[in-house]
């Protein structure tokens, strides 16, 4: 590969110009196209389930049912018939919902952080890893609310006017739990909804059913694609990334503020916060891997959740895994060097001669040791040889928590005080029915969603550069004639009806094995002949006319506006870069309700809590005054994310008028597709410019087809 | 060292926007300004030395670990690069490469900080552990753990891991990306990423280490299990900036400017604002989790920086080395504007120094702020010689990796926000 031969050539998208490149891979392998890719995610919605489906539905559910019913006897009994006792007041429960809270946080990462970060290959896992943020924060819920006993006083967390005049304490690690989780929640179903809407869009110009096209035509608001509302949407979800970046630390954090601001040795340490977030993204990862590994083998998805994917996330799993070892030594090592007796007792009891130490050294083993092979590649890159790893990774980071918690509270200051843990059935139980809520969770969700970002996969095909055929021109050494408009929509062929990829070779030459094809079909279905709507209002809404593809699109709108028309707007299945320049629009202006959400909240959360802790009912909590603003912090914080969450949102949906049930357009017979593989230009009647003859003769004139006047 | 290997002008890769020749002479004005101010506060920290001994070590560990930890930011950011198989950063990676080459000069300017340990005049441990075991229950246990840690062999054993770690690394790296420059392929490329993993962790774990011995023991019976990565945030901080400083004036002088464009520095203010979110998450973990136990042996940290004027500087230390750099970086046009971009740089570059101040100097003035003139000499003295080894590489190397195998991606680059 070192000898390839120089590219002297001095356009910037016409190649590699320097001598030696390194190839990125492909993030999909094999041959792919806009309506391949909507056919294959979106299929696995649409046709019956494969026959293992049910069965495994029923087992998971068993195993929810299972949950249930441990939760209903807790709450009808009482705490007691957990294993729960004096020195250890938290046991399972707590471990557990750590442990769900940690599994949420690779969905936010994925989904936020790697998309600050640019890190493209995360747009085939986001989805799937969105959803299971919201599930296992779900499962993680549970457990503040049914581990007081007293299930229906839960409502006392929330910050509500009360005939008692009892407020909560906002000093209270447990407060901020609830305000965290329940922001951290609300975020990411806006994050995750907000990024389905072009999905939903798909779905619902796909279906066959009135059902699902009421169901998804109601769930989508109206998307269509349009530029003006790509524009407004790709601000609006960086601003959800930023947000929930700086959240999913807090999250945790605040989680690992329950243990690290009391006084028990083997909890009160500063690392704590970003330990805990790191081990979080760890375990998260494994879960990931946990269910994405069987999920692309059954549903054929190899091309898109490819062998570098998995390779990717190994190595984030050795990172953060590495992390979460630095945080254990640390810890030992401080617990020593602090000179401290007790913090040195409870590790030494914990490492080298207690009753937990097997869980310990279980913990280091899984967490620490275990992923060390991932330093090797045959490892990373070996589906199956993954999924055992990661599986020691879940168990890992279970007993991470059962050591925190169980360990630390088994032995504190007073030997007098010593106890032990021993679950009960009913903590198995309700431990086993939160994997079985867990999982029929994910099964329902395969089921009814596309667990695989369609338009943001969309966006990252080779094809969605909008100079991607000038690069083939330059592959195949020769210029290729403007792609001929096929009625079955497959624009992209070449002319011996095959896909150009390289893909296979380049992925080989990475040592990476091929990628099985796939046998997704285009969709080959003959989009109708044109039939102007009868019984119309007579007024014409405007022109539209669909191209082959983006980057004809995109020359068509330069030179309308070029043109002098003003009221133009480009639909197309996923964002794509320039278009709102070319339509005349520029950057949107969404950032300002994003910042007027978050100080709204910041104020909100200042004056609710200094006025209900220093005013209204001062109260001196652990020895801090009044006004003291340290504990006021995570809230201040979590509401401030909270709002500007729901400003963007609100925002989104304001600036691109949405929910808009019914469009001029919708009576286009072929523009249903502009959710899957269609690109449609558009001239509104408004426009001072427009003529419906000469507007017509125009949109032909650029190239367009199927071109047509809608009425109003 | 590595002068041997450097192309000739007609081994340039043509098509690249900007000549990245070595600077050669070009900036010889700016070096002898710079030799100027080293030579000139050396002789000053000399002085010192005479005057007023004990100000003289505390200013100088000041000043060494706020150029070291810059030094060491440079390093990880190489190898971050590498790490992430990153492609736009390929251009910053030279100077990322020439910053971290003052590890070298440092090694040797650790001496100074050696002999204030090793004589007493620096860290209270060292007459805490020489001394006979104390009779006081309470601290027995502590004499015993730091008669182990500060054994003075073990000490300087561990000093000299950390700074080959560091050298060897930093050599490495530096070593394969300019021999690249003379045979290009992706065979270096492969190397360096397969070594930079490696790196990462190690350089993790022995600045962790360093941080541990000589700034937390200033205080020796404190402790903070999260100091490690509060040392590590800062320098990620006080290196982007030093970068974000140097990139702008080589831009000023007429260097790179079609090559690190704006479109770049705007990716570095994006990081450094986060990383200046991420320096007051961790320093508020730090100080929300000791004030709410609220333990002595924790809080002891606070408290002597509660006492007289320093308290003053306790609290101006959130508001200006976070909330001021946050809005300063919060506006899109801030972070693609040269003057405001220089201008939050230098003041983070600043916010990086005050917050080691406020680290290292109440240990010596525990009852109020006693400002010295020694506490400015020192980091500028520590600060030119960094600047002095970048230039050196400026000088001889040429100013990007011009046969990089991702040079394609960072030429040009685009930076593609909504």
């Amino acid at each position: 590969m070192a000898e390839t031969t120089p590219h002297e050539t001095h356009d910037a998208h016409t190649g590699p110009k320097f001598p030696d490149p390194l190839p990125r891979i492909p993030l999909v392998w094999g041959p792919a196209d806009y309506d391949s890719v909507s056919e294959q995610i979106s299929e696995i919605t649409e046709k019956p389930q494969p026959y293992w489906w049910w069965p495994a539905l029923l087992i998971t559910s068993s195993l929810l049912c299972g949950g249930v019913l441990a939760a209903t006897y807790l709450i009808s009994t009482g705490v007691g018939v957990w294993g729960s006792n004096v020195p250890v007041a938290w046991a399972f429960d707590i471990t557990n919902f750590v442990f769900w809270i940690g599994i949420g946080h690779a969905g936010t990462l994925i989904s936020a952080i790697l998309f600050l970060f640019r890190q493209k290959w995360r747009t085939s896992i986001n989805r799937f890893s969105e959803a299971m943020t919201l599930f296992a924060v779900i499962c993680a819920f549970i457990y503040p609310g049914i581990h007081v006993g007293r299930f229906w006083y839960v409502w006392f967390s929330i910050p509500l006017p009360n005939a008692n005049h009892i407020w909560q304490n906002f000093r209270s690690p447990l407060l901020w739990d609830f305000f965290a989780i329940s922001t951290y929640f609300t975020i990411s179903l806006i994050f995750w909804y907000i990024g389905l809407l072009p999905d939903l869009g798909t779905l619902r110009d796909r279906a066959k059913s009135r059902t699902r096209q009421m169901i998804f035509g109601f769930l989508s608001l109206g998307w269509r694609g349009s530029t003006r509302h790509w524009r407004h949407y790709e601000v609006a979800y960086l601003m959800l990334a930023g947000l929930s970046t700086p959240l999913v630390l807090s999250v945790h954090s605040v989680v690992s503020f329950d243990f690290a601001t009391s006084l028990i040795p083997g909890w009160h340490t500063t690392i704590f916060p970003p330990y805990f977030v790191a081990g979080a993204i760890f375990g998260g990862f494994a879960m990931v891997l946990q269910c994405m590994i069987p999920a692309r083998a059954v549903y054929r998805l190899e091309n898109m959740v490819t062998i570098k994917h998995i390779d990717v996330m190994c190595k984030f799993i050795l990172a953060t895994g590495t992390l979460v070892g630095y945080a254990y030594c640390m810890e030992l090592f401080i617990a020593w060097f602090s000179g401290n007796p007790y913090e040195w007792q409870t590790f030494k009891n914990r490492a080298f001669d207690g009753d937990y130490t097997w869980a310990y050294w279980v913990m280091m083993t899984c967490n620490l040791f275990i992923p060390q092979v991932f330093w090797i590649r045959w490892c990373r890159q070996t589906p199956w040889f993954v999924l055992i790893i990661v599986t020691f990774v879940n168990v890992g980071m279970w007993y991470e928590r059962f050591v925190i918690i169980v360990q630390s509270l088994h032995h504190d200051f007073l030997p007098g005080s010593w106890g032990q843990f021993h679950p009960t059935w009913v903590d198995w139980l309700q431990m086993i029915g939160d994997f079985g809520l867990f999982f029929t969770f994910t099964l329902l969700f395969i089921r009814l969603l596309p667990m695989v970002a369609i338009a943001e996969v969309k966006g990252v095909l080779p094809m969605a550069n909008p100079y991607y055929s000038h690069l083939d021109e330059e592959a195949a050494g020769h210029p290729i004639p403007p792609s001929e408009f096929h009625v079955n929509g497959s624009y992209l062929k070449g002319e011996d009806g095959q896909y150009p990829t390289s893909d296979h070779a380049l992925a080989a030459s990475y040592g990476l094995p091929s990628c099985p094809a796939t046998d997704v079909k285009p969709h080959t279905e003959p989009i109708p002949p044109f039939i102007p709507t009868p019984g119309g209002t007579g007024k014409p809404w405007g022109a539209v006319a669909e191209f082959a593809n983006g980057s004809d699109l995109l020359e068509a709108a330069k030179k309308t506006t070029a043109a002098g028309y003003k009221h133009v707007d480009a639909w197309t299945p996923f964002y794509v870069h320039g278009m709102k320049e070319a339509i005349g629009r520029t950057r949107s202006r969404l950032p300002l309700f994003t910042l007027a959400g978050a100080l709204t909240g910041l104020a909100t959360a200042a004056s609710l809590q200094f006025y209900l802790m220093a005013y209204y009912y001062p109260t001196i909590v652990g020895g801090k005054e009044y006004r003291s603003w340290e504990a006021f912090v995570p809230v201040l914080f979590e509401m401030t994310v909270l709002f500007a969450g729901f400003f963007t949102l609100f925002s989104l949906f304001g600036l691109c008028g949405l929910p808009r049930f019914f469009h001029p357009l919708d009576s286009h017979p072929t523009f249903g597709r502009s959710t899957q593989g269609g690109f449609f230009l558009t001239i509104e009647a408004q426009d001072a410019k427009f003529n419906p003859d000469e507007t017509q003769a125009f949109l032909a004139s650029l190239g367009g087809k199927h071109v047509a006047v809608m009425e109003a | 060292m590595s002068s041997a290997s450097i192309p000739n002008d007609d081994t340039y890769p043509a098509g690249l926007p900007d000549s990245v020749a070595p600077v050669g002479d070009a900036l010889a004005g700016g070096v002898r300004i710079l030799t100027g101010v080293a030579l000139g506060s050396g002789l000053l920290l000399l002085v010192g030395l005479f005057a007023n001994p004990k100000q003289f070590y505390h200013s100088y560990l000041f000043g060494y670990v706020f150029a070291l930890d810059i030094a060491l930011g440079a390093l990880f950011w190489t190898m971050i690069h590498h790490v992430a198989d990153a492609g736009w950063s390929v251009g910053l990676r030279r100077v990322f490469e020439n910053i971290n080459r003052a590890i070298l000069p440092l090694a040797v300017l650790f001496i100074p900080v050696l002999v204030g340990t090793l004589t007493g005049k620096l860290h209270a441990w060292y007459s805490f552990v020489h001394a006979e075991a104390p009779k006081e229950e309470h601290l027995k246990h502590l004499w015993h753990v730091k008669h182990v840690y500060f054994n003075t062999w073990f000490f300087l054993a561990r000093l000299a891991i950390y700074f080959a770690v560091w050298i060897g690394y930093s050599v490495a790296m530096r070593k394969w990306s300019v021999s690249q420059d003379a045979v290009g392929g992706i065979a270096l490329t492969r190397k360096m990423q397969w070594w930079a993993p490696s790196g990462v962790a190690l350089l993790g774990l022995t600045s962790t280490f360093f941080a541990f011995d000589i700034l937390m023991s200033l205080q020796y019976s404190w402790f903070s299990t999260i100091f490690g990565v509060y040392f590590w945030a800062g320098g990620i901080r006080g290196s982007l900036a030093t970068v974000v400083l140097v990139v702008l004036s080589l831009r000023a002088a007429g260097f790179l400017r079609n090559t690190i464009t704006m479109e770049h520095l705007h990716d570095v203010a994006k990081i450094m604002f986060g990383f200046t979110v991420f320096w007051a998450y961790i320093a508020f973990a730090q100080y929300f989790l000791i004030w709410y136990g609220n333990v002595p042996e924790e809080t002891q940290f606070y408290l002597l920086r509660r006492n007289g004027s320093w308290y003053t500087l306790s609290i101006l230390l959130p508001i200006l080395s976070f909330v001021v750099p946050f809005f300063l970086l919060i506006p899109r046009a801030h972070k693609r504007s040269p003057f405001w971009l220089a201008l939050s740089s230098a003041w983070i570059l600043v916010m990086h120094a005050y917050d080691l101040y406020w680290q290292v100097l109440p240990v010596l003035h525990q009852d109020t702020v006693h400002f010295h003139w020694l506490d400015v000499v020192a980091p500028v003295c520590m600060f030119s010689v960094v600047l002095l080894s970048a230039t050196w590489g400026f000088t001889r190397l040429p100013l990007i990796p011009i046969r990089d195998a991702r040079l394609n991606e960072t030429i040009e680059y685009e930076n593609e926000t909504p």
